[in-house]
């Protein structure tokens, strides 16, 4: 009953793609970790020479990553790691819990999830913010949702 | 968009106060929820942006020191509290985009559609009409637009479509089907199958969407039927004068000829003219038959009850069923209705006496609302409807000659039939209520 589903906003994903050794594992149990992983996540972009603007909406993504961990799976972890593609440097944001899993994800990246979703905000928010959008939900198993930002 | 409260203000402000003296983080993600709270309250872009700019005019006059490093520093925050309206803004406009695809794709069917397609207000005004509207109609879509589909409609049809449209403003129905004749601007008159269903806003009906089928070939294909029809019981009435009047005269004068020429013989032969005449007279009686099954004087000369009442007697009688005929109509209906009519039953009980093996049935005629509905119900052995028209054998196509009966007249014929529980036949001829019977020959 695994659910898989990739959304790539900037067209096919260029082959190898080389993830930084260094990787950032943040755990998610509360609101200051929801902080802690923001932060970590805006240094990352702004030591890879990204944009204030950039940088903010890559802090709002994880924001919304980490608030799901907390609110429906109550523990997980953001992993992030700095990236590249051979023509472009990139962020990869990976949410990973062991919570209940997502019933509907097509309905759920679609913006028509929860009390955030009629906004458009959670993971359709997500979704939109970033270039990739990767995510793999198994019921009662947990979610890992993977996004990647490339540096403009 | 609503103002956004003093609490929402304080604690911006505060929030901001905390992030320029080194809140860090923490402060943003403050921001970054108060911008997700002001989304939810319904606050505007707008709204948030004189939310900052009140709580930036309050440090500001606090602050002495850097005045550019602040309003950077601020900026920040800002930015921060704004991301989540970046975040739906992006929503919306991915949404626009389904919209416009989805929009091209109705844009495309209705424009290509062969029938009309058309919408009106409440009032039956167009709103919009496609390129078969046009076409058909033979006004141009800025024509159309700002007319009534009513001033357009043939002045006998003006009842009809008046009904429609209140039956769908009252709520009664939401969807109807109906046939009208429009006038195009040429003068020509177009029958059409008009399908309307209402159009809802918000949950209150706000106009109607129609699709209309041009039925001119249909409506030639009937009329001809009926002509054919026509001249089929002309003929079979020329036919059954010339048998009974004619060739009954005629038989008529031999019997006279023959009692003279009795008169002239010895007794033996007489007997055996007796005989004879006998033959005779089971010719003329035969003849008298067929002139009754070609074209009954009686359904002329009587109308339709007393004709089915005749033809039950002697059907029931040629063959032990028990037939009852119930008129509940008085004054004669067109010709061409009599006559469907009659044909109907007689076809009919022609499958009920081949199949059904019934020992009672009840031929039943009344009016109904604006129409004239003729029941033939049997108690006979039933048969798999589906099957039977499928087939097209004799009984399919005796159903098939009462549809197409019916058909000719606007009119439907329904079949209920359950193996072993004997059978229905329910014919619906469309018939306004007539004080007189001008239209009958």
């Amino acid at each position: 009953m695994s659910q898989r589903v990739t959304v790539n906003n900037t067209g096919p994903m260029t082959d190898g793609v080389r993830l930084d050794r260094a990787q950032i594992t943040v755990p998610i149990t509360s609101d200051l970790d929801i902080v802690a992983a923001r932060q970590r996540g805006r240094l990352l972009a702004v030591e890879l020479g990204y944009t204030a603007t950039q940088a903010t909406l890559i802090a709002t993504a994880i924001s919304e990553l980490a608030r799901n961990i907390v609110l429906y799976a109550t523990r997980g972890e953001i992993l992030l790691t700095g990236a590249n593609d051979g023509a472009r440097v990139g962020i990869v944001v990976t949410a990973r819990d062991q919570g209940p899993g997502i019933k509907d994800v097509p309905y759920a990246i679609a913006g028509g999830h929860s009390t955030s979703g009629g906004l458009g905000l959670g993971l359709a928010g997500v979704r939109r913010l970033m270039d990739v959008f990767e995510i793999t939900s198994l019921l009662g198993q947990g979610t890992t949702v993977t996004v990647t930002s490339w540096k403009r | 968009m609503s103002d956004p409260s003093s609490e929402f203000v304080d604690a911006y402000g505060a929030a901001l106060n905390d992030y320029l003296a080194g809140g860090g983080e923490a402060a943003l993600q403050r921001a970054y929820e108060l911008g997700r709270s002001a989304l939810a309250q319904g606050l505007g872009v707008l709204e948030l942006a004189a939310v900052h700019h009140i709580a930036l005019g309050q440090v500001a006059m606090a602050a002495n020191g850097n005045m550019a490093q602040m309003i950077a520093t601020a900026s920040q925050f800002e930015a921060e509290a704004l991301s989540p309206f970046e975040m739906t803004h992006r929503g919306y406009r991915e949404a626009n985009a389904a919209l416009e695809i989805s929009e091209k794709r109705y844009r495309l069917l209705f424009e290509n559609a062969n029938d009309i397609v058309f919408t009106t207000d409440l009032d039956g005004v167009f709103t919009s009409i496609n390129r078969a509207g046009e076409e058909l109609t033979g006004y141009r879509r800025d024509e159309a637009a700002g007319i009534n589909f009513v001033s357009i409609v043939a002045p006998d049809f003006f009842g009809v479509v008046r009904e429609m449209l209140r039956l769908k403003r009252a709520g009664e129905v939401d969807r109807t089907q109906y046939e009208v004749e429009i006038i195009a601007r040429d003068g020509r008159r177009i029958p059409l199958e008009v399908h309307t269903s209402l159009l809802y806003h918000d949950e209150q009906p706000a106009g109607v969407h129609g699709i209309a089928r041009d039925i001119t070939e249909r409506k030639q294909a009937e009329q001809a039927l009926i002509k054919l029809n026509e001249r089929l019981e002309d003929e079979a009435r020329r036919i059954a004068h010339a048998l009974h009047d004619e060739a009954g005269q005629l038989l008529s004068s031999v019997h006279l000829a023959l009692e003279e020429f009795a008169r002239e013989l010895p007794s033996p032969g007489r007997v055996r003219l007796a005989a004879v005449k006998e033959l005779l007279d089971q010719v003329e009686e035969e003849l008298r038959r067929l002139s009754h099954e070609l074209r009954p004087t009686v359904l002329d000369d009587l109308g339709l009850v007393p004709a089915l009442e005749f033809l039950a007697g002697r059907v029931g009688k040629r063959n032990g069923v028990a037939i009852a005929v119930q008129g509940e109509i008085d004054e004669r209906l067109p010709a061409p209705v009599e006559t469907a009519l009659y044909r109907s039953v007689q076809e009919a009980l022609t499958n009920v006496v081949r199949h059904a093996q019934a020992a009672h049935v009840q031929v039943t005629l009344r009016r109904v609302d604006r129409t004239v509905q003729c029941t033939i119900q049997d108690d006979g052995v039933g048969f798999d409807t589906r099957a039977v028209q499928a087939r097209r054998g004799d009984r399919g196509l005796g159903l098939i000659g009462i549809r197409e009966r019916a058909g000719a007249l606007g009119g439907t014929l329904m079949i209920r039939s359950v193996p072993g529980q004997g059978t229905t036949i329910l014919i619906e001829i469309p018939q306004e209520q007539s004080a007189t019977s001008d239209s009958h020959r």
